[in-house]
């Protein structure tokens, strides 16, 4: 399985086996995962900015990227996006299927190119904003027939934000790492 | 078909998730039910996390904020006791200009309702000389101000212009030595001068002494001094000393001549009313009316009138339902009585020659020398209802005791002549005195 993916690396790219593998343990994962979600609630309490900002998708994202496994990546997406729904008021699902989504990409995506780079990792967690808010909006406007806004320049400017949130963190969590 | 899952195992895997997750989502959507169960978990989950998060948060936060996040302490420290600083200092200022403004509006709203015309100033200090009580204001000749105006406060009189000049005028309060005011007490309207005397108290003089001064009765202006118009409160008495050619009387002033700050100069006076009588001066107290049972004029004249058998014209007034004389004063009664001993003795007031003597005011009285003329010969003519002597009421009603009685005696003055006359009235009026 693994050869398979290697083999879709395109040429020029550094080989994987040169750098050692580094992954999260389950446990941390989980309880990253349970933190984050915490934040999220609580963080808005005492910094009003934290409500902006989407901390389960930059951890479905870092988990996602770290675990270079899609179907984990799709799953772990789906988990987390399915738990931030139950902490919402609204139907469960929404941000699941979204999440969902955002895993499986961002998965897929750390197959094919390096990106334990710190600021290769923070693009990503910028492009993916845009696509969550974008399917966020599908979603909201298609699906559930509700007036959801949205406004380009705002999410752009929350995408850079989120990049730059994406960049501490992520080399935050990278500390609980282990060699595979 | 397992090739095919093997080979797309991961789209496969997404869209089954993503399936569920729709129909999930659909089944909400489409029911309205909600998925209660996973959000119970998801909270049994998350929320004792929160509680540490929160209680961590506190104790973290308040170290932070109480112990380590003290670097901009002290600048801020001086830069809030400065800032308290200017806003005390501010917080005065718009103390002082709020009790201004309700000063003022009090001030201005007197001046709406006294008739005169007046103008608002304010007090920009006090005289030079230390021995005078004077203040300085900030209106003069070109606010019309002129010497001699009266200086007014909603309070009462505060004093006069003494000069004007071009912006300021010097204004002598009432109670300097120099100033005076013209006053009238409340009560008796007396009138007389209030003096300065330099003090807190002013001296009201010229009150005699026969007027009734009370402690507390207000002083007001009475416009004869042609500065204060009438009806102005001036001040209250508080003491009174001993009377001598005049009552010694101590007034204070109503305004609050040691704190003034904003006065009315009266440009136009006009007179005001003065208040009723706060205390009424006790009743002018007349005698009362003889009893009924005293009358003594009319019973005399009817005495006369049946001893000499005079005329009917010199009957008094008819007694009224009270015993009193109906229209008729005891002058009148005394009149008719002289004029009926006139009568008999056949004497004309003031048509004698020099040296006639006047008649005998005892005439028909039992101690009177004179006999009655024609006694003998003529019979005492019944006396008119009106000679009746007035009688006092008697217990049984006057309704019933009065005409009886009136009957008794003229039956009886027909019947016995003017002795039995005379011995009716006698017992009619036993307790009467004697003239």
């Amino acid at each position: 399985m693994r050869v398979s993916h290697i083999r879709q690396l395109p040429i020029g790219s550094p080989p994987r086996r040169r750098r050692p593998l580094e992954r999260l343990a389950p446990g941390w994962g989980i309880a990253i995962v349970l933190l984050i979600l915490s934040a999220q609630s609580l963080l808005p309490l005492y910094i009003n900015v934290a409500a902006l900002f989407d901390l389960p998708l930059l951890i479905t994202v870092f988990l996602a990227i770290t675990e270079r496994n899609v179907p984990r990546g799709t799953l772990i997406g789906a988990a987390v996006g399915l738990a931030q729904d139950a902490l919402t008021h609204g139907p469960m699902g929404v941000f699941g299927i979204i999440k969902t989504i955002i895993g499986y990409l961002s998965a897929s995506v750390s197959l094919v190119i390096e990106i334990d780079y710190p600021g290769a990792r923070s693009v990503l967690a910028a492009l993916f904003y845009l696509i969550h808010q974008l399917l966020y909006w599908t979603m909201q406007s298609v699906l559930l027939g509700t007036d959801a806004a949205f406004d380009p320049a705002r999410t752009l400017v929350m995408s850079a934000a989120h990049a730059g949130l994406a960049l501490g963190m992520f080399q935050l969590i990278d500390r609980l790492k282990r060699p595979r | 078909m397992e090739e095919f899952i093997a080979r797309y195992r991961n789209a496969s895997l997404l869209i089954a998730v993503l399936f569920l997750q729709f129909v999930l989502l659909g089944y909400q959507v489409k029911t309205g039910n909600d998925v209660r169960l996973m959000r119970i978990w998801t909270a049994a989950l998350i929320s004792p996390i929160e509680s540490v998060l929160k209680s961590g948060t506190g104790v973290v936060g308040s170290l932070w904020s109480e112990y380590v996040w003290l670097w901009g302490t002290r600048e801020e420290n001086s830069r809030l006791k400065a800032n308290n600083e200017t806003l005390q200092l501010e917080n005065q200022q718009l103390r002082r200009a709020v009790t201004r403004f309700s000063r003022e509006e009090e001030v201005l709203a007197y001046q709406n309702e006294i008739p005169s015309q007046t103008v608002l100033a304010q007090v920009i200090g006090v005289g030079s000389n230390p021995n005078a009580r004077e203040v300085r204001v900030d209106k003069g000749t070109r606010d019309g101000v002129k010497s001699g105006m009266a200086v007014i406060t909603p309070d009462g009189v505060v004093g006069k212009v003494q000069a004007a000049y071009g912006q300021v005028s010097l204004v002598l309060l009432m109670d300097d030595v120099d100033s005076g005011v013209g006053v009238l007490l409340e009560n008796s309207r007396s009138r007389g001068v209030l003096k300065g005397t330099g003090r807190r108290e002013c001296r009201l003089e010229y009150i005699d002494t026969e007027v009734e001064v009370a402690v507390g009765e207000a002083v007001y202006t009475s416009g004869e001094d042609r500065v204060f118009p009438r009806g102005l409160p001036c001040g209250e008495v508080t003491r009174i000393g001993p009377a001598s050619d005049y009552r010694e009387i101590w007034v204070r002033p109503f305004a609050a001549l040691g704190r003034l700050e904003e006065v009315l100069i009266v440009t136009v006076g006009v007179h005001g009313d003065l208040p009723h009588f706060a205390a009424p001066q006790p009743p002018e107290v007349l005698m009362p009316m003889p009893p009924s049972g005293s009358i003594e004029p009319s019973t005399l004249t009817k005495g006369f009138e049946r001893n000499l058998g005079s005329g009917a014209d010199a009957v008094p007034g008819e007694a009224g339902p009270e015993g009193q004389l109906g229209g008729m004063t005891e002058a009148d009664v005394l009149f008719e009585r002289y004029r009926s001993l006139g009568v008999a003795q056949r004497h004309r007031f003031g048509e004698g020659d020099l040296g006639t003597p006047p008649p005998d005011f005892n005439f028909g009285l039992p101690f009177s020398t004179t006999p009655p003329l024609g006694a003998e010969n003529e019979p005492a003519l019944p006396s008119p209802v009106a000679t009746e002597p007035v009688r006092a009421p008697q217990p049984g009603g006057p309704n019933q005791a009065e005409p009886g009685s009136s009957q008794q005696s003229n039956s009886s003055a027909q019947n016995n002549g003017g002795e039995q006359g005379s011995n009716d009235e006698g017992g009619s009026n036993g307790s009467s005195r004697n003239p």
